[in-house]
């Protein structure tokens, strides 16, 4: 099982990365300091054996001038003056008793040290001879202490030319060693100080990568687009916090605004329904209006006009009787209302309503009626109230303005998808702005019923009754000439139920 | 990324800190291995690279190990008696705690004897066999050996035959008893043998220029003799150069001194027949065990000999591999 790795704080990880740098830094300039002090004390130590055996041989040659001027002299100031001297000397002696070692040169500051203890026994039994007036030992210890005064003298002569040889070897190795100590800290200095610049860049990229990251990750989310891949890095704890909670908060939003949007859409869609159920309603409600004024009391114009068709029938005129009945049919079809109707009904209304017109209007106006036969005409449904609008159409606006005899045509077929009706009369030209109008699909202008209309049910009506019933549009098409008017209905079949 | 930055951070830290532990603990140069020695002894030497003085350095310096004294080597300049009594008289100041001199006939060793005495410093002699009378130490090699040890190849070299020249080293301007008795011991082997006979002996200053001197007169006027006896360790050498450039090899046989390596070359090669060699060594390491008995109060005899070796063609490729083994 892998192990899971240990994630630090962002601050901690500061707090370390600034501390070990800062060791860095520090020990480095700790390690040029202690070169060049152990440089300065190797180059010292050459040149101290020198400078103190330099100070003893003063020192002695202070003693042994104290002495001569006491021997001579005697006075308290010479006496004084030899025991300070004196003292001196034997700081001397502890001084190279301490450098004392059992090498090559530090037995000469054994032999030394040696020398300079008996000279002083000597000469101090030099002054106590002279002290207690033995003049033949003090002569004898003064000729004795001034030569191992010369010889003291040349011992440190013949040391310090060999410590000279020694050092002058030793100098080389020593500034060879500086040197090498000095390039050790000139390395280190830079290499660490590149070092640390190097880790400085890598770390400040790594550390701020993933807040920049988030920072490009929040634009794109305040852009709109919630589809962004937020992958947690391997980083501080804080971060992996905050691009955790960055990515809860995006899917958030993302669910909060697709289900605004869906509400949205269906808030649309609820919407245009209502919409096109209240233009039903209104398209309908107009429809019935007009129905309405025109309708009168059915029962006494039904009742009337039966009676004139009995009537016309018992006085055996069978033209009348024959107008009678298509007018009661056709006012019976006006008064069923506008729901659906049978494409047989329409036409059969049509054909009744037609008959009312072409027996009024004699060989003035010619109706034909063409259907297919394959077409099932009690089985196809259309809105009722479609047909006849367009025929009192064709005749009122069309085939009534004009002085010869007007023919209005009614020609039904069927397609692989579709019923085609087209009503067609040889009357006035369809305006080409009305046809645009119609064609736009725009909202039913004001108007008023012209005369001569019985339905009272203009095209914008029909064609948007037709497109709320069939959910299409381009359902009517309206061609037109000087000669020829032409209204073509192109009614989808419904669809097979599979 | 972060994880291998701090890593790179920790290990140049401890890089660091591994260097300033190296410069701050760097170990201390030319400290004796031994803190304290039991005693400090100096031996006074000439002032001379010769095999003989550093084998018996050698020597000296090994007894000193074995028996923890610390040795110092003070070297003085030939042939200057003032130097010699000055240096001991130094020693002795300084409270050292023995002194090895070799002594010459003009050197008052007994004044310093009992100087030494008086200041507790112990001495003892090397190769001094004109102070054998005197109640400290001597180590040396025994005059009269020597020169029966010289004469003996001289009869091998010559087959019986032996018209020898004998050259000895003047330490000093009167004829000592040490050359005495070298002479001696020739002439006492040299009885045993008719033929054999020491035609003329000289002797010679310690400079090479005597050397070059007593050359030219033995080699510039007819030659009467077919033998050389040189009992001085620097001309040996030198004699077997001048056989070698006069083309005497094989009608002059010479029969050195001492060891040095030149010399051992020409005995290899057949241009030096033998030379009588003291065990400088043993006479090192017999004169530092002499003075710290001495100190410790186990009194040995005052006189001790030393061993002789003749080196000949036999042996000399032994002695030649001891003296590249010290070299190495």
């Amino acid at each position: 099982m892998k192990k899971k790795e240990k994630r630090y704080s962002l601050r901690a990880s500061l707090i370390a990365f600034f501390v070990l740098a800062t060791c860095i830094n520090f020990l480095v300039g700790l390690y040029n300091i202690f070169a060049a002090n152990i440089s300065v004390q190797d180059i010292s130590r050459l040149v101290d054996t020198g400078r103190s055996l330099s100070k003893a041989s003063q020192n002695i040659s202070t003693l042994q001038g104290d002495m001569e001027t006491y021997l001579f002299s005697r006075s308290t100031f010479a006496l004084q003056s030899y025991y300070n001297s004196r003292n001196l000397v034997q700081a001397d002696i502890t001084l190279l008793q301490e450098k004392a070692t059992y090498t090559e040169s530090g037995i000469r500051h054994k032999n030394l040290a040696g020398l300079l203890g008996h000279y002083l026994d000597t000469v101090e039994q030099v002054m106590s001879d002279k002290r207690n007036e033995r003049a033949e030992e003090y002569i004898a210890g003064y000729q004795l202490a001034t030569q191992e005064y010369q010889y003291i003298i040349d011992y440190i002569k013949t040391t310090m030319y060999s410590d000279l040889l020694q050092s002058t070897a030793q100098l080389d190795t020593a500034m060879a060693e500086v040197q090498t100590r000095n390039n050790i800290s000139y390395t280190l200095f830079f290499s660490a100080t590149g070092l640390v610049i190097i880790m400085i860049l890598l770390f400040s990229f790594q550390t701020t990568q993933p807040i920049m990251r988030l920072a490009e990750h929040a634009k794109s989310v305040s852009d709109g687009n919630y589809d962004i891949d937020i992958k947690t890095p391997d980083t501080g704890l804080e971060v992996s916090a905050l691009y955790s909670s960055f990515d809860i908060m995006v899917q958030s939003t993302k669910l909060y605004v697709d289900s605004l949007r869906e509400k949205q859409v269906l808030e649309q869609e609820l919407a245009q329904q209502k919409i096109e159920g209240l233009e039903m309603h209104n398209a309908l409600q107009v429809a019935e209006l007009h129905a309405l004024h025109a309708q009168m009391n059915p029962h006494f114009i039904f009742n009337t006009i039966n009676i004139g068709a009995k009537i016309a029938m018992m006085q055996g005129d069978d033209v009348l009787c024959e107008y009678l009945e298509n007018a009661a049919d056709v006012f019976r079809y006006n008064l069923a209302g506008l729901d659906e109707a049978t494409l047989q009904e329409e036409i059969s209304n049509v054909k009744a309503y037609m008959n009312l017109l072409t027996t009024r209007f004699g060989e003035k106006l010619i109706f034909t009626c063409n259907c297919e036969t394959d077409i099932d005409m009690n089985c196809y449904t259309l809105p009722r109230m479609t047909l006849q609008p367009l025929v009192e159409n064709a005749f009122v606006h069309g085939v009534s303005q004009i002085e010869t005899t007007g023919i209005i045509s009614l020609d039904a077929t069927q397609t692989d998808d579709a019923v085609v009706i087209c009503i067609s009369n040889n009357g006035n030209r369809f305006p080409a702005e009305k046809i645009k109008t119609l064609s736009s699909g725009s909202p039913e202008p004001k108007q008023v019923v012209p005369p001569g209309h019985v339905s009272g049910i203009g095209l914008f009506n029909v064609i948007k009754r037709l497109r709320l019933h069939f959910q299409t549009d381009r359902l009517l098409t309206i061609e037109s000439n000087d000669h020829l008017t032409k209204v073509t209905l192109t009614l989808p079949l419904p669809k097979k139920e599979g | 990324m972060i994880k291998n930055v701090f890593r790179i951070l920790i290990v140049s830290l401890v890089v660091i800190v591994l260097m300033l532990s190296l410069l701050l603990f760097r170990p201390q140069a030319q400290i004796s291995s031994h803190v304290d020695y039991s005693y400090h002894l100096q031996i006074i030497v000439e002032n001379t690279d010769t095999y003989f003085f550093n084998q018996f350095l050698y020597g000296a310096k090994e007894a000193a190990d074995t028996l923890e004294a610390y040795v110092e080597v003070v070297s003085l300049e030939k042939g200057k008696t003032d130097s010699l009594r000055e240096t001991v008289e130094k020693g002795i100041y300084a409270k050292v705690d023995g002194i090895a001199l070799h002594a010459v006939a003009d050197t008052n060793v007994q004044t310093l004897c009992d100087l030494a005495e008086l200041n507790g410093v112990q001495l003892a002699l090397y190769e001094s066999e004109n102070s054998l009378t005197l109640p400290v130490p001597n180590i040396a090699t025994n005059a009269y050996s020597i020169g029966t040890t010289a004469a003996q190849l001289a009869i091998e070299a010559s087959g019986g035959n032996c018209k020898a020249i004998l050259v000895l080293d003047r330490v000093n301007k009167d004829l000592s008893a040490n050359r005495s008795l070298k002479l001696q011991g020739i002439l006492e082997w040299f009885n045993d043998y008719p033929n054999a006979e020491v035609v003329e002996t000289y002797v010679i200053n310690s400079d090479f220029m005597a050397t070059e001197q007593l050359m030219d007169i033995l080699f510039g006027k007819a030659i009467t003799f077919n033998t050389i006896i040189c009992l001085k360790e620097t001309s040996t050498p030198m004699f077997a150069q001048r056989i070698l450039d006069n083309a005497l090899i094989g009608s002059v046989r010479l029969i050195g001194y001492g060891a040095l390596p030149e010399t051992l070359d020409y005995i290899n090669r057949n241009i030096i027949y033998g030379s009588v060699c003291p065990d400088a060594q043993e006479i090192g390491y017999q004169t530092v065990v002499a003075l710290i008995n001495s100190l410790r109060n186990n009194r040995m005899s005052d006189y001790s000999s030393a061993n002789l070796y003749s080196i000949t063609k036999e042996n000399v490729s032994d002695f030649i591999l001891m003296q590249q083994e010290d070299i190495g």
